[in-house]
């Protein structure tokens, strides 16, 4: 597994905590894995509380009307990234 | 005037020409990237066009993703005599069973589905049509004349939501969705004549979707937004951008997410909600969310939100509003089976009240309802005591069912399903106790849900024996591609065996000490 950057363990973490993914630890998650579909297998509720969590986190709003926001859903490092960038 | 085809059948629409059916905030491709208003004549020669190309089956798999493109689907497929399929989830799977249940299927879906497509069904593409030429202004007032359906016609059959594709079909003729709007429309809109311009967060594929926001627009004063957005930014933007009087069709988990969101929404004059059982504080909460922006509501809903001593007063202050101006929240309970059939103000009372048209009878303890427009009787799946003349309570559920999220399932099938993993040895999914543990943006936002799940059941959990050489991830793979992934059990654990009993049972009560043990 691809090393997570100490941003990627908080927001590790913050999944784990809102997500409630108690048969995984927030560091075993790979940065570079899907989130959604395969991987993880989170749906769309998942999706609505990980946004939940990061408006109230990081007092970030976010759109899924924004392609960048779309693609910030696909793994745990480009989700990180999104947030580092939009906070 | 009457006509013998008044009886044996009814119109696709009862608009006029010009009223808007929807709005097109987005544009869409095979539109020619129009945005506004789309009236009653336009949508009508979209659905023209499009059941003038559909393929030759005789059921369409509707996925479109698009909420205006999913109702021409679904109309252009009932003028040719077809009937759609509304699969309970896009998993390839489902498809793949619809197809080998029904035979004569193809799978309708716009640009956007992001389905995994099965390669074994034919397709059709609206991003290849061109609608475009139909909505150019036309020289002659055009004859607007909605064609009529025999009554009897199937144009649609549901699925329980959340099971897999061998669940029990629900059948909807024609009859069974004109009259059922009617009445639906007669409860859930009573005191609204002028266009409501309505945003819904559900999809058009299940039946509280498609009841409101497809059905509505083709018989009601209802005017739909083309928009589906999940996140509470996105719904404010498209709240912003709609006309008054507003109005929101919405599922608890929504709602409870938008509360929690601390953004400042436009007024919302009706909000109607299903799917799980919604408490009376959320629904005051919504209320106030949704009540016009003065200092009167703005400040106090701050204090309530810090549950500040003050929120007393706030509660008062706000039911002092003109009811004109107070955002009124409609829950409506209902099941796939029968469609919507009861509502309630929730946070004024606890009791249903019945919609007139239907009549519940029991059986052994178990409700039946019956209709006119209904094929046969069906048994419900809660728990109800008639209160008085048309109220009732719900007092529980039947215990294999789960809800969660507003996503129903059965327990037995989602078992049935695990232990079809090939070279499980033992697991069982269940419903663990809760904990009540708080997750921190719960605290943050001051509502009393742990996690927006809440109001349905939690998460559902798993324990499994596999052998040693298998990862529980496979597992996972496995059943994400069977079930709902609301439906996928967090966590999944792997054990040496499960606490069963000599008989092979395994009590509730063992199960849930042994999973706090292991967990």
């Amino acid at each position: 597994m691809v090393e997570q950057t100490p941003a990627e363990l908080n927001m590790a973490e913050l999944l784990v905590e809102s997500l409630n993914l108690e048969d995984i630890d927030a560091k075993d998650i790979d940065p570079e894995e899907h989130l959604f579909g395969e991987g993880l297998g989170l749906d769309s509720i998942d999706a609505l509380e990980i946004a939940l969590a990061i408006s109230q986190e990081y007092g970030l709003q976010i759109k899924a009307e924004d392609e960048s926001s779309k693609e910030a859903f696909s793994t745990l490092r480009s989700l990180t990234e999104y947030v580092e960038a939009n906070k | 005037m009457t006509d013998i085809t008044a009886a044996t059948s009814f119109p696709l629409l009862t608009r006029d020409a010009n009223d808007p059916v929807a709005i097109i905030q987005k544009e869409i491709p095979c539109l020619g990237n129009i945005k506004g208003r789309v009236t009653a004549a336009e949508f009508l020669r979209h659905v023209s066009m499009v059941a003038d190309q559909l393929p030759d089956h005789h059921y369409v798999i509707n996925l479109c993703d698009s909420r205006y493109l999913f109702a021409v689907v679904f109309c252009a497929a009932i003028l040719r005599g077809q009937t759609n399929l509304l699969p309970p989830n896009n998993k390839e799977l489902t498809q793949v069973r619809l197809h080998e249940r029904y035979g004569d299927v193809y799978m309708a879906q716009d640009w956007s589905c992001g389905v995994d497509i099965s390669s074994s069904l034919p397709q059709f593409e609206l991003s290849s049509l061109d609608l475009n030429a139909v909505l150019e202004p036309q020289n002659n007032n055009d004859l607007f004349e909605p064609p009529f359906i025999d009554q009897g016609h199937l144009a649609a059959i549901s699925f329980t939501s959340g099971s897999t594709g061998n669940s029990k079909p629900n059948q909807k003729t024609w009859r069974t969705i004109v009259e059922s709007t009617q009445i639906n429309a007669c409860h859930m809109l009573a005191g609204y004549s002028d266009t409501l311009y309505q945003l819904s967060t559900v999809p058009p594929q299940h039946m509280w979707g498609l009841e409101t926001s497809v059905f509505f627009p083709l018989f009601t004063s209802v005017c739909i937004v083309d928009a589906k957005p999940l996140f509470p930014q996105d719904i404010l933007d498209v709240l912003l951008n709609l006309a008054a009087p507003r109005m929101l069709v919405s599922a608890p988990v929504h709602l409870r997410a938008l509360c929690a969101s601390g953004l400042s929404f436009p007024d919302v004059s009706l909000v109607l909600c299903a799917t799980s059982p919604l408490s009376a504080e959320l629904a005051g909460h919504v209320e106030t969310l949704f009540t016009e922006s003065n200092d009167v509501i703005r400040s106090p809903k701050k204090a309530l939100k810090e549950s500040q001593p003050t929120s007393i007063g706030v509660v008062d202050n706000y039911s002092e509003l003109p009811s004109e101006l107070r955002s009124e929240l409609r829950e409506v309970y209902g099941c796939s089976e029968v469609g919507s059939m009861a509502i309630r103000h929730t946070a004024r009372e606890d009791d249903w009240q019945l919609f007139h048209g239907i009549d519940l009878s029991w059986q052994d303890e178990v409700c039946i309802a019956m209709t006119d427009y209904l094929p046969e009787p069906v048994v419900l799946q809660d728990r109800i005591v008639i209160v008085s003349g048309g109220h009732f309570k719900l007092v529980g559920r039947d215990s294999d069912m789960v809800d969660i999220a507003g996503k129903r399932g059965s327990l037995l099938e989602l078992n049935k399903m695990l232990l079809s993993f090939p070279g499980i040895i033992d697991g069982v999914i269940f419903i663990p106790k809760s904990k009540g543990v708080q997750s921190s943006y719960s605290k943050v936002s001051g509502l009393k849900a742990s996690g927006l799940k809440k109001g349905g059941q939690s998460r559902l959990a798993a324990m499994v024996v596999l052998p040693d050489d298998m990862e529980i991830v496979s597992l996972r793979d496995y059943i994400g591609k069977n079930v709902d992934n609301a439906f996928i059990p967090r966590p999944i654990i792997k054990v040496d065996a499960l606490p069963r009993e000599e008989n092979g049972k395994l009590p509730a009560q063992c199960l849930n000490e042994f999973y706090q043990q292991v967990k």
